[in-house]
């Protein structure tokens, strides 16, 4: 990231500026428009379709990806892009036809309200804590990323960079709440999109276009055909063999991430009506088309005009300081500062609502013996938010001696991945699926993951292994799903009304909706 | 899905857990070995034919099967029920036909993976 300061002029300086003010204004401007905790997490269940669908893919592009993503392309090649073109389309379409609408009829405010309410209160503690941790320690990352970003450009102490961040996204996302974290998405999404096509356009015209592109790379030793195919050999030591990509990045891994991650899911479950929900996720779909062009392409041309790259250095801030000028420069930077902000919001805006919705809530309705009012839970929500922030900041300097931590808690979330979707999957298309049956498959399936993982490379003869442990969980998880079900007692219809195909709610009901 | 979201790292990092003192002949490498006899032969068992057959197959084979995910989604989509692709539209005009934009949304994708696919 050192590279990237390199030669700012001044007028770099005031478009950081002028965006990071933009973003405030605009997500301070919602706060007028949040008066419930239905408003705060949920917009008011106000969102047209095209900013869920923006939100959607800013939201799931970080800064880190924007450098790393592109590190990957300059090393091995176009198949980088799978994981944005299969890795989403499909799951994308599944979501949108398949789980979506049973979310949004069910008017939940959180996945695991989804899980509980179908299985039992085990499964949605379960997997409420997870994707807790899990956000917990993204959040705290991604400031301390904000920080190390901030301190290379502005010369800000790594301290300064976190308390600045935290307290732009804190006062937009406690006041506005999911639509000031979505209205902002948008505008990151265009300044996301503008800075980075203006780094493709200027690679791809210096390279001489796309024959140059590839004329250039093929006449480097070393790299073959294969850079430019998206399909590869199902050989070992091939990084992404086709077989791994199709069926278990395509349909497995992408639909558990999709359907299981509460940050992409609250925009549909926020939306104005199913359709908006649905057609929310299709425009997600159509801009996700773009991001391997945006993303990877430029590390490919980075390749072809920077064939060696020195040690620590990486290859999109290499092509921006080889041909940025002043103004671009600070363009990019605004969109680097944009894919990070629009990361933070989202996982601080679900983050509060996961601990008001499945952590606090049951206590309240316990202890108090009532439920929980729309007022206090605003309340609740804003002060959470401003405690999970201040919680995730004080954690962000330590991980600059060790991200130890953060690997624990990704470790977890991915192996809870394809036990998650085979539990969601029967949960809406098998009646006879029970409680015990669910937390079975989704406990027992951890286990199993846990086991496939630690024999890895062992058995599955593959640099990617991961792509078939997934592959093998989802799979185990569904048939102990299904056995531990048959052998339990069968849930009463009236539990599974309006969560189970077959059983939805007619089309002129108002679907129910729960408090926070 | 991001790529920084790729559990490559972390599946070492379980793995790490595990073979954690695995040098000292600890309680780690005893597990390991447990799971490895425990785990190892069904999951050969069931893998390795089926990682020999795919490893068998001509590259025109993956090219069909992306193309067959994606052209699979597109017929299965034209087949839902119109009320359900509609439900909650404002009214139903073509251009709010949640199947046209399905299609719509697979038809670049299917370009790009029979250019680059092969």
């Amino acid at each position: 990231m050192n590279q990237l300061a390199e030669g700012l002029a001044s007028i770099d300086y005031v478009i950081i500026g002028v965006y990071m003010a933009g973003v405030l204004i605009i997500g301070s401007y919602f706060a007028k428009y949040v008066h419930s905790a239905s408003d705060l997490f949920l917009a008011g269940r106000a969102l047209p379709f095209w900013a869920i669908g923006m939100s959607i893919v800013v939201s799931d592009i970080g800064a880190i990806d924007l450098i790393t993503g592109a590190d990957a392309a300059y090393q091995r090649g176009i198949a980088q892009a799978n994981f944005d073109w299969i890795g989403s389309v499909p799951a994308l379409l599944i979501a949108a036809f398949i789980f979506v609408p049973y979310y949004w009829r069910a008017g939940v405010f959180t996945l695991p309200e989804f899980l509980g309410r179908r299985y039992n209160a085990g499964t949605r503690w379960i997997h409420a804590l997870v994707l807790l941790l899990f956000m917990l320690g993204t959040l705290s990352i991604m400031l301390w990323t904000s920080a190390v970003f901030l301190n290379n450009v502005l010369g800000w102490d790594h301290l300064v960079g976190i308390w600045v961040t935290a307290v732009v996204v804190g006062i937009y996302t406690a006041s506005g709440g999911l639509a000031a974290v979505v209205m902002t998405d948008v505008m990151q999404l265009v300044v996301m999109f503008v800075g980075t096509a203006a780094l493709l356009v200027l690679g791809m015209w210096e390279i001489g276009g796309w024959s140059g592109l590839v004329e250039n790379i093929l006449a480097q030793p070393g790299l073959d055909q294969d850079y430019f195919r998206l399909l590869l050999p199902h050989e070992p030591g091939t990084a992404y063999p086709w077989p791994g990509m199709v069926f278990s990045l395509g349909i497995i891994m992408s639909t558990a991430y999709f359907v299981g991650n509460q940050a992409v899911m609250q925009r549909a479950l926020g939306a104005r009506t199913e359709w908006d929900a649905k057609a929310g996720m299709l425009t997600a779909g159509i801009f996700k088309l773009l991001i391997p062009a945006l993303v990877f392409l430029p590390g490919m041309a980075a390749r072809a005009l920077i064939p060696e790259l020195a040690p620590g250095e990486a290859a999109v801030p290499s092509l921006i300081n080889a041909l940025m000028p002043a103004g671009l420069k600070g363009l990019m930077f605004a969109a680097f500062f944009a894919a990070l902000m629009s990361s933070v919001d989202s996982y601080l805006n679900s983050c509060v609502t996961i601990f008001t919705s499945d952590v606090y809530r049951p206590f309240h309705e316990r202890f108090v013996g009532r439920q929980m009012s729309d007022l206090f839970g605003l309340v609740l929500g804003r002060m959470l938010t401003v405690g999970v922030l201040l919680a995730a900041a004080w954690y962000a300097p330590r991980f600059e001696e060790s991200t130890t931590l953060y690997d624990v808690i990704q470790t977890l979330l991915s192996l809870f991945q394809g036990p998650t979707l085979a539990i969601l999957l029967l949960g809406i298309f098998w009646h006879r699926a029970t409680g015990w049956g669910g937390l079975a498959g989704l406990t027992i399936g951890f286990c199993l993951t846990f086991g496939l993982n630690v024999l890895g490379e062992a058995v599955f003869m593959s640099e990617a292994a991961y792509l078939y442990v997934s592959f093998w969980s989802f799979w185990f998880a569904l048939v102990v799903t299904v056995i531990v079900s048959l052998l339990t007692r069968k849930e009463p219809s009236a539990k599974l009304e309006g969560l189970v195909y077959g059983l939805v709610i007619s089309d002129d009901d108002e679907p129910p909706r729960s408090t926070p | 899905m991001p790529y920084s979201f790729l559990p490559a790292d972390h599946f070492q990092f379980a793995a790490a857990i595990v073979r954690a003192g695995a040098d000292d002949g600890s309680w780690s490498e005893r597990a390991q070995q447990a799971l490895q006899d425990a785990l190892g032969p069904p999951i050969k068992a069931l893998h390795g034919p089926v990682d020999a057959w795919l490893g068998s197959l001509p590259m025109s084979v993956a090219v069909a099967c992306t193309m067959g995910l994606y052209v699979v989604a597109m017929v299965w989509v034209w087949v839902l029920r119109r009320e359900f692709v509609f439900r909650g539209a404002p009214d139903q005009r073509w251009w709010r036909d949640l199947r046209i934009w399905s299609t719509v949304v697979l038809l670049p994708y299917i370009a790009v993976y029979i250019w680059l696919g092969r």
